[in-house]
């Protein structure tokens, strides 16, 4: 695939953008979880676009890039397990997952 | 050809993205996103990294998606009755902020993208046999410079295994603490 | 002439000043020993031991400026002890060394050896008091800094000791300052005298900018090289601004109005610091500096008029005093006065036998006042007294030896110094002669209130109600003292007989090195001669003298030997000017509306401007702004995760934008 890297730099703050979007305009918690994930895997591609980049200007190949990622999938599970299991736990106090009734109540 | 695959991926992507956010279903929201884990998936491959895209559908999409799933389904959120007691309008400023940052999030990432210069290889994107994630050289990264990360992130897993146990754990309906009153005070409702 | 003096390698002259400052720490610390008893109320009865340390101190003092004395006698040679550089500046330092000469061995000696019998006395005084070792702490460093007032072999020296005379007369003045107005009194005593500090100080830089140094021994030996051709005027503004600082120390007009009002601070602090040794010290300081002075001959003319007309002043106002101690405070004053007549007309060595005198009989007096005002249980009234003779028959006897010496009765101690005084003005002719007229007018009105004084306090009936009140005579702790200076005042006339006696003049013989060259200088001005008179018009002066003093006492011992009649009968018929004489003419009253009222006023308005608006209205305003910035800037932490996210989305997207304007 000859695209240059600017596209996929492109792609990704295309996906970045609605991902910030996501998190801070929808009310409900697990949605706001999935915009996380969106925006972590906008920075994934970023990564991926250098090392291909860096790969391709320099002929010899670095595992930088990929172990990056793959730390990121790893922590992004992680993020989104106890984030998860946090909206339950709340869910059973409030018996809600929009975000507006689960804030607590400033002074 | 292989390009316009790319710019296929890309559509698909941007279109799922946009349809997480937009979607008034929780469960619809998770299956956009799985659409764009799909396609992100395959621009890793089309790009040449084979290993992460599998690892991508794998961990993202088999892992991370179904639980996603789970707690939606668990939550009721797909039930249509619970979803319209639940929804909130925003305000007109947050509509606004929130769009506002957002946009200019975007065009700050597309000013960046636009000023740099990224030479284009003269041989074009090639990568050798194997891949540009090959499991050998990444197992040697992973164990060598890496394996302390790689330790933590091991850890991190084990610990996030308990905690998410510990956080989700129903509650006893007969609450276990309660110790029995030693002294005759009464106490106030728990 | 040689003006370097050589170090003479000992150390013992240290212990003169040290002495008294070790006792002034130990009585200290007994005083915070004390006062921890009194908080577990336990016997506070470290007290006295205080006295006794500190009345140990003194003598140790005395009887070492007793060996300094000794030891010049015997020929030795000035003595210089130096301890180290203080102020070591290139071309330009200050020592801290003593030099016992002839001037200060007799100043130590007055001042250590009265100061012992007033520490004596004020052991039994004092007794009794809550503050019985504080005091005494404070009367041994008052000595310690008079001393090294007068032993210092440089004006810095002095200079410290003066400003330590000056707090410890403040400590002293305002020691029962739990009474509002004694601690005013102790301030005005420390603001006039900060005004004379700064003339001093003036005085001072140019002394030491244009010598280089301010070692007596250095200024005096280059101003007697210069005064053969006349002083520049630098020297004699120097000479005006330090007689400037001595009028505050000494309680000259214009500067003399806190001394009627120190009388607020105990006896024994009256007697010791407010006669007999602290405002001397502008005399001392006038005589050690003797060729600058001599040189310098209008302002020694200003010393005379302001010397005459302050003597004259202060004598018409204590002859309206109620108060006992006021009397005998104006009367320091007029007496200081004589002693500035005298350095006015050059009679320099007459300015310190006067002062010698004045020290034993206005001590005398002091404490004989406070014999009298601690018998009468704290009445300080003249008029509610009368007939104490008999009830105190041993302060009544000391008293009139005190009285007679100050009237200047013949043969006491008084009558042969202020003679001298007065037949050095005579000598001297043309402007002198007005300030004899007037010193001898004051020698009138000196014997007058001295006497009313006696006459009210001992004699007549007793005004007062002798049931309920029960005078009664003080301790011998007290009466000897008492007795001591009774002497002293009687027969301390030898040390200066006049030329007429055929004796000789021990005191002006012995202060002659020191004086050489102030007079030599003088002798410039007069050809070469110093003026002196016939033996037969010093007879007719002394026979002058002895008449206006016995006949004026007895005019005031019979107009007031009855009672208060005639004292009450002058203020009906002369109101104005009873009410004026008695408050020093008003200068004092003056100064209250025409600086201390301004000054209050317009430190008032600068407050309220400057410290209340501004600096107040600033630090306030900051904090009430931070508080306000606070209380709107923490609504932003108002829990809900969607603002949050906006401020940190905004403030990145913000950063971010800056970042790559610069293009980082």
């Amino acid at each position: 695939m000859n695209v240059p890297s600017e596209h996929l730099l492109i792609l990704a703050a295309i996906l970045f953008a609605i991902g910030l979007g996501g998190f801070l305009l929808r009310r409900n918690v697990i949605v706001v979880l999935m915009s996380i994930e969106l925006m972590l895997n906008a920075a994934n591609i970023v990564f991926l676009a250098g090392a291909r980049q860096h790969a391709s200007e320099s002929g010899h190949w670095l595992p930088d890039g990929p172990v990056m990622v793959t730390f990121v999938i790893a922590v992004a599970a992680v993020e989104a397990a106890v984030g998860l299991a946090l909206v339950i736990a709340l869910f059973r106090r409030k018996q809600t997952v929009s975000l507006d009734q689960l804030s607590p109540t400033s002074d | 050809m292989v390009d316009l695959l790319f710019y296929v991926a890309a559509a698909l992507c941007v279109l799922c993205a946009l349809g997480v956010v937009v979607s008034a279903n929780p469960v619809q929201s998770v299956l956009m996103l799985l659409g764009s884990f799909v396609g992100i998936s395959l621009i890793y491959l089309l790009a040449g990294f084979q290993f992460l895209a599998a690892i991508q559908i794998l961990v993202y999409g088999g892992a991370i998606m179904v639980l996603f799933l789970f707690v939606v389904m668990l939550l009721n959120q797909g039930d249509p009755a619970v979803l319209a007691s639940e929804q909130g309008l925003l305000s007109k400023a947050q509509l606004a902020g929130g769009l506002a940052v957002a946009g200019s999030a975007l065009a700050l990432l597309l000013a960046a993208v636009v000023r740099t210069e990224i030479p284009r290889p003269i041989f074009g994107y090639l990568w050798p046999e194997g891949g540009l994630d090959p499991l050998v050289g990444m197992a040697q990264a992973m164990f060598g410079p890496y394996v302390l990360a790689f330790e933590g992130a091991s850890v991190l897993l084990l610990t996030t295994a308990v905690g998410v146990m510990t956080l989700a754990k129903r509650q006893r309906s007969k609450p276990s603490v309660k110790a029995a009153p030693l002294s005759s005070t009464t106490e106030g409702s728990a | 002439m040689d003006t370097s003096l050589v170090d003479s390698g000992q150390f013992w002259p240290w212990l003169i000043p040290a002495l008294p400052l070790l006792g002034a720490l130990l009585a200290g610390g007994l005083h915070f020993d004390v006062l921890r008893r009194r908080k577990n109320n336990s016997d506070a009865s470290g007290a006295p031991v205080a006295a006794g340390i500190a009345i140990l101190a003194m003598a140790g003092a005395f009887l070492f400026s007793l060996k300094g004395f000794l030891a010049l006698r015997a020929g030795d040679g000035i003595i210089l002890s130096t301890a180290f550089d203080w102020i070591p500046t290139g071309d330009f330092t200050v020592r801290w060394s003593l030099m016992i000469d002839q001037l200060s061995s007799l100043m130590t000696l007055v001042v250590t050896g009265v100061g012992l019998l007033i520490h004596i006395y004020a052991a039994g005084y004092m007794k009794g008091d809550a503050g019985y070792a504080k005091f005494f702490a404070y009367l041994n460093l008052f000595v310690a800094m008079m001393l090294m007032l007068v032993l210092s072999d440089n004006m810095v020296g002095t200079f410290v000791g003066w400003e330590g005379v000056g707090l410890c007369s403040y400590l002293l003045i305002g020691f029962w300052y739990k009474d509002g107005w004694r601690a005013e009194a102790a301030q005005k005593a420390f603001v006039v005298n900060r005004i004379g500090d700064a003339a001093f100080l003036l005085g001072m830089f140019i002394l030491a900018t244009t010598f280089g140094s301010l070692d007596y021994s250095a200024i005096n030996g280059e101003v007697s090289l210069l005064a053969q051709d006349g002083l520049p005027w630098k020297l004699s503004l120097a000479a005006l601004l330090l007689f400037g600082g001595a009028c505050g120390k000494s309680a000259q007009i214009p500067l003399f109005v806190w001394l009627p009002d120190a009388m607020a601070g105990p006896t024994p602090v009256s007697a010791l610091i407010h006669a007999a040794t602290m405002v001397t010290s502008g005399v001392y300081l006038v005589v050690r500096l003797n060729p600058l002075f001599a040189g310098a001959p209008m302002v020694l003319t200003l010393i005379g008029a302001v010397g005459a007309a302050t003597a004259f002043v202060a004598g018409t106002s204590a002859l309206r005093q109620r108060d006992l101690k006021g009397v005998l405070a104006y009367s320091t004053v007029s007496q200081l006065g004589y002693m500035f007549l005298a350095l006015g007309v050059g009679a320099f060595s007459s300015a310190i036998f006067h002062l010698v005198t004045h020290a034993f009989f206005k001590a005398l007096l002091f404490l004989g006042a406070g014999s009298v005002i601690h018998g009468m249980h704290q009445e300080q009234d003249m008029h509610k007294m009368g007939g104490l003779k008999s009830h105190m028959p041993k302060t009544f006897i000391t008293f009139l030896a005190g009285a007679a010496a100050l009237s200047g009765l013949p043969l006491m101690s008084g009558f042969f110094s202020k003679d001298e005084i007065l037949a050095a003005a005579f000598a001297g002719g043309g402007v002198s002669l007005i300030l004899w007229a007037i010193g001898l007018v004051t020698a009138a009105i000196t014997a007058l209130y001295t006497w009313r004084m006696v006459a009210l306090v001992f004699f007549g009936k007793e005004r007062f109600d002798v049931n309920s009140v029960h005078p009664h005579e003080s301790g011998s702790l007290m009466t000897t003292p008492l007795f001591v200076l009774a002497i002293l005042s009687v027969a301390g006339g030898v040390l200066g007989l006049p030329i007429v006696f055929h004796a000789p003049h021990l005191l002006a013989e012995w202060l002659a090195p020191v004086l050489e060259p102030g007079k030599q200088i003088l002798a410039l001005a007069h050809d070469g001669h110093a003026p002196h008179l016939s033996h037969l018009v010093e007879w007719i002066l002394l026979g002058l003298g002895a008449a206006i003093a016995l006949g004026c006492a007895h005019i005031a011992f019979h107009a007031h030997r009855e009672g208060t009649a005639s004292d009450l009968a002058f203020e009906t018929k002369n109101p104005e000017l009873a009410e004026t004489l008695s408050n020093a003419w008003g200068i004092d009253r003056a100064y209250k509306r025409l600086l201390v009222q301004p000054i209050m006023a317009a430190a008032a308005a600068l407050s309220a401007l400057f410290d209340l608006a501004l600096i107040d209205g600033t630090v306030n305003g900051i904090g009430r702004f931070a508080e306000r910035t606070g209380h709107k800037v923490a609504r932003q932490a108002n829990g809900h995760l969607g603002s949050y996210g906006l401020i940190i989305g905004g403030a990145a997207c913000v950063l971010a934008a800056v970042w790559m304007w610069i293009g980082a």
